[in-house]
C-alpha cells in the first residue's frame, strides 16, 4: 500500500484517533537535530501555530490553537511516537525554525506549509495528521466544528441530511 | 498441607465455579438460583458493575491520548496491542503480555481478561444462534468426531439464556441462524437497507440481517436500555449490554448463595480415585501466593478456553497421569478460532441526502450461504458469514487551511465494510501443551500453543474476498478495496476446542452434558468444550450450554448420582 493511500485510509477509517503508522515515517536518513533534542512545553507556541495554520479560526468556529493543539501534539509525539518518528518530527521543526516560521504572518505560514506539503511531505503529513486528529477530538472540534452527542439515547437509521449539516464527531 | 476440620468446613461449598466470565457467570447464577451454596474463584481483581468503569463517561478530549495506546506500552505489549478493543480507555481490562506469558510454536495471539467478569466486559456482543447444520457437520463430513448434541437439544436453552440476557434482533426465519427470543431489533441505515435489497435481488441465498446483539434496545429486567453511545468496551454505566458484572453475577448474589473470591488462581483439581470424583480444588492466592483448598460436590470449569484446558492438563493423578479426563489423549487438541482475514470496503454514490443519528453498537450480519442448502463448494468445507456496516465520515481533504476545515466538516460519501468470518475445522495437530520447563509466577506450567490455519481456511478466505467484491460490484458500489489482513490465529478471540464434547471417553474429554469423562462431578462449559467452531460468534452458545449443564448437574445431584 502506498503511504499516501495508507494515511488517507487512516483518516477515513479512524474516527479521529490517530494511529501512528510505524515504519512508514522513518524512511529518511537520520539528520542531525539543530535546536532541540526533545519536544518540550517550550515548543507549544510553535506547535500551536502549525496547527492553527492547518486548521485556522474561521468566522464561527475557533481553530486548532484554541483547541490546544500544541499540548496535544506534545503529548502524542512524546508518548505515542517511536524514537525514529520523534526524530523525524523534530527535524521537521528544525526546517520550520530555519525558515523563521514563527516570524511569518498567517498568509506566509500557509504558503510555507503548502510548499512543505509538496517538497517535504513526510514532515507535513505528521503535522497535518496530528492537527486533524487532535482538533476533531478536542471539545471545540467535536462540539463546534462537528456535532457531538455524548448520550444519543436512540439510534435512527435514516435521517434527512441537508447540505451544510455538520458530520457527527464520533 | 494441613487443614483442620474447622478449616475444611469453612472451605466447603455445594459448588465451585472456576472463572467469572461469560460462561462462569451463568454457571454461578444457575447454581445459586437452584439453591446451591456456590463459590466463584476468579484469578483477577474484583470489578464491580458501574463503580469500576472509570472511563465510562469520559469525553474524547478527556482521554490524554484520545484513545491511542502509548508507544512504550505498545512495545511492551506486542500481542495485546493487536486487539481492536485494547485502547487507552479500556486497557485496564486486558492482561498485559508480561503478566501471563505463553509460548508460541506458531504465531497465536492470546487475548486475555483476568478480572471478575472476564472478557464479558469487552466482548463484541454479537449473538447469532448456531443452526442444525453446525451440529451435524462433523458427522456428515467425517471430520473429527460427532457432536453429542443437536440443535434441538440446545434450542430451549438458547431461549432460556436469551430471555435473561436480553438480545435485540429480528426474526428473520433463516435456519442457519435460527430465530430466538428477541427484544426489538436495531435499525439498519439506508445504505445497509439498500444492500440488503440488492442482495435479495441479485441472489437467492444472500440474507443480510441486523445482527442479533446483547445490547438492550428496551429496558430489560432492570437493566438498560442502551443509550447508543457505542462505548461498551469501557463498561456500561446504564447496564446497556450483557456482561457477568451487569447481569448474571448480581442475580447470583441476590440469592444469598454466592461467595465471590477474586485473586484466586486454581492450580489443579483434586481427584479421588476411590469415588472417581473430584473433591475440590487447589487454589493459589495471586498476591500472597499462599495455597489453600476448597471442596464441593460439583465443580464447573469456566476459566476460558485455553486456561480451562491448562487446568485439566495440570490436574494429574495416578488415574489420570496425562490430565484430568484425558483417557482419549484428545485434551489440548483440536484448537480452533475463526478466520477474519477477509476485509473488503466499497463506496456508494447515492443517498447523499440521508444520514443516521446515534451510535449503534452493532452491525449487519450476512448469514452463511456457502455449503448450505443448494450451494456446494469444491475446494473448501463449511462456510462463513460477513459482519458489516455502512457509515459516512467527513470528506477526506488534501487541502490545508480554511478549505481543509470546510472539507472536514462536510459529510463525505457512504462507505460499506464487510469482514468475512470463516469457520475453522478442528485439526488434531492444532494443539496446546504444558511447557516442561517454564512456569508462570505462580509455579504453574506455561502454555505452549501450536496451531495454524490450514488449506481449508485459506481457500475459504479467498472465496470470502471474491464474494464480497462480487456482491459490492453487483450492488453498484464504487472504489471497492480489498484490505490485506494478516491476523494470526487467536486474534479473533474465538478460541475454541481443546477439551471437546463427544459420545465416548475414547475420543473426547466431555460427554454430551459437559461432564468430564471419569470425573462426573466436574463440568467444563466454556469454549474449550466445542467440537467444531461454526462461523457464528460463539458466546451465546457457551451461555446456553452452561445453563443446560447446570440443570443436568443439579438434577443428577438430587438423584444422588454425583
Amino acid at each position: 500500500m502506498k503511504r499516501k493511500e495508507f494515511l488517507q485510509r487512516l483518516l477515513v477509517v479512524g474516527s479521529g484517533v490517530l494511529i501512528v503508522p510505524s515504519g512508514l515515517l522513518t524512511a529518511c536518513k537520520k539528520e542531525v537535530l539543530k535546536k532541540r533534542t526533545a519536544l518540550t512545553e517550550k515548543d507549544i507556541p510553535l506547535l500551536d501555530e502549525i496547527g492553527e495554520t492547518i486548521i485556522p479560526t474561521t468566522k464561527d468556529v475557533p481553530g486548532a490553537k484554541a483547541a490546544k493543539i500544541g499540548a496535544y501534539m506534545l503529548a502524542m509525539v512524546n508518548d505515542c511516537f517511536s524514537p525514529d518518528e520523534q526524530h523525524t518530527f523534530l527535524v521537521g521543526l528544525d526546517v520550520l525554525d530555519d525558515n523563521s516560521f514563527l516570524d511569518k504572518n498567517s498568509q506566509e505560514k500557509l504558503k510555507f506549509l503548502k510548499k512543505m506539503q509538496i517538497d517535504e511531505q513526510h514532515f507535513f503529513e505528521m503535522f497535518k495528521d496530528l492537527t486533524v486528529s487532535g482538533y476533531f477530538t478536542s471539545e471545540i472540534g467535536a462540539t463546534q466544528a462537528r456535532r457531538y452527542l455524548p448520550i444519543p439515547g436512540k439510534y435512527i437509521g435514516c435521517i434527512p441530511y441537508a447540505k451544510g449539516d455538520r458530520p457527527w464527531a464520533t | 498441607m494441613n487443614i483442620n476440620t474447622k478449616g475444611k468446613e469453612d472451605h466447603t461449598y455445594d459448588a465451585i465455579v472456576i472463572g467469572s466470565g461469560i460462561s462462569g457467570g451463568w454457571a454461578a447464577k444457575e447454581l445459586c438460583e437452584k439453591g446451591l451454596k456456590t463459590i466463584v474463584l476468579e484469578r483477577g481483581r474484583n470489578v464491580e458493575h458501574i463503580k469500576d468503569y472509570p472511563t465510562a463517561n469520559l469525553h474524547p478530549w478527556e482521554i490524554p491520548h484520545r484513545g491511542a495506546i502509548p508507544y512504550k506500552m505498545k512495545e511492551e505489549n506486542p500481542i495485546i496491542s493487536k486487539c481492536y478493543a485494547f485502547r487507552e480507555e479500556t486497557k485496564h481490562f486486558f492482561v498485559k503480555d508480561k503478566e501471563h506469558p505463553y509460548i508460541q510454536t506458531k504465531p497465536f495471539d492470546w487475548i486475555k481478561g483476568y478480572q471478575v467478569g472476564g472478557k464479558s466486559l469487552m466482548w463484541a456482543r454479537w449473538t447469532q444462534r448456531w443452526g442444525e447444520v453446525d451440529f451435524e457437520a462433523n458427522a456428515k463430513e467425517g471430520i473429527a468426531i460427532d457432536w453429542p448434541i443437536r440443535y434441538k437439544d440446545l434450542a430451549p436453552w438458547y431461549s432460556y439464556v436469551e430471555k435473561f440476557a436480553g438480545i435485540s434482533g429480528n426474526k428473520d426465519g433463516l435456519p442457519q441462524i435460527p430465530d430466538g427470543e428477541f427484544l426489538p431489533p436495531m435499525e439498519m441505515n439506508c445504505l445497509e437497507d439498500y444492500f440488503k435489497k440488492a442482495l435479495s435481488k441479485n441472489y437467492d441465498n444472500r440474507h443480510l440481517v441486523i445482527s442479533r446483539t446483547a445490547n438492550l434496545s428496551v429496558r430489560h429486567l432492570d437493566r438498560g436500555p442502551c443509550q447508543y453511545r457505542d462505548l461498551c468496551y469501557r463498561g456500561c454505566p446504564y447496564g446497556g449490554y450483557f456482561s457477568s458484572n451487569s447481569a448474571t453475577l448480581p442475580a447470583a448474589k441476590k440469592t444469598g448463595n454466592l461467595t465471590m473470591r477474586p485473586f484466586s488462581i486454581v492450580h489443579s483439581i483434586i481427584y479421588d480415585e476411590k469415588t472417581e470424583r473430584a473433591t475440590g480444588v487447589r487454589v493459589i492466592d495471586t498476591n500472597t501466593k499462599e495455597s489453600t483448598e476448597f471442596y464441593a460436590k460439583i465443580i464447573f470449569i469456566n476459566a476460558s478456553t485455553l486456561n480451562s484446558t491448562l487446568l485439566l492438563m495440570n490436574s494429574t493423578s495416578s488415574r489420570f497421569p496425562n490430565g484430568l479426563g484425558n483417557d482419549s489423549g484428545e485434551l489440548g487438541h483440536n484448537l480452533m478460532d475463526h478466520n477474519y482475514n477477509a476485509r473488503v470496503t466499497g463506496e456508494y454514490e447515492g443517498f447523499e441526502d440521508q444520514y443516521y443519528s446515534g451510535r449503534r453498537p452493532t452491525g449487519v450480519y450476512l448469514a452463511r450461504f456457502r455449503n448450505f442448502d443448494k450451494d456446494k463448494q469444491k475446494n473448501f468445507k463449511r462456510g462463513y458469514a460477513f459482519a458489516g456496516s455502512a457509515s459516512r465520515s467527513a470528506l477526506w481533504s488534501n487541502a490545508i487551511g480554511k478549505k481543509l476545515k470546510e472539507d472536514s466538516t462536510t459529510l463525505g460519501p457512504w462507505r460499506f465494510g464487510l469482514t468475512g468470518m470463516g469457520e475453522c475445522l478442528p485439526y488434531h495437530e492444532n494443539r496446546i501443551t504444558l511447557s516442561k520447563d517454564k512456569v508462570d509466577d505462580w509455579g504453574i506450567p506455561l502454555l505452549t500453543i501450536d496451531a495454524e490455519y490450514k488449506e481449508n481456511e485459506r481457500n475459504m478466505e479467498k472465496d470470502m474476498v471474491k464474494t464480497a467484491v462480487e456482491m459490492f460490484e453487483k450492488a453498484k458500489f464504487k472504489n471497492i478495496k480489498i484490505t490485506p489482513m494478516d491476523r494470526n490465529m487467536g486474534l479473533n478471540i474465538h478460541e475454541m476446542g481443546t477439551a471437546r464434547m463427544g459420545r465416548d471417553a475414547k475420543t473426547s474429554v466431555l460427554n454430551g452434558n459437559n461432564q468430564v469423562w471419569g470425573a462426573k462431578n466436574v463440568f467444563v462449559t466454556d469454549g474449550s468444550c466445542m467440537t467444531s467452531s461454526a462461523c457464528q460468534n460463539p458466546s451465546l452458545t457457551y451461555m446456553a450450554i452452561t445453563a443446560r449443564a447446570v440443570a443436568f448437574a443439579v438434577s443428577e445431584l438430587k438423584k444422588g448420582n454425583l
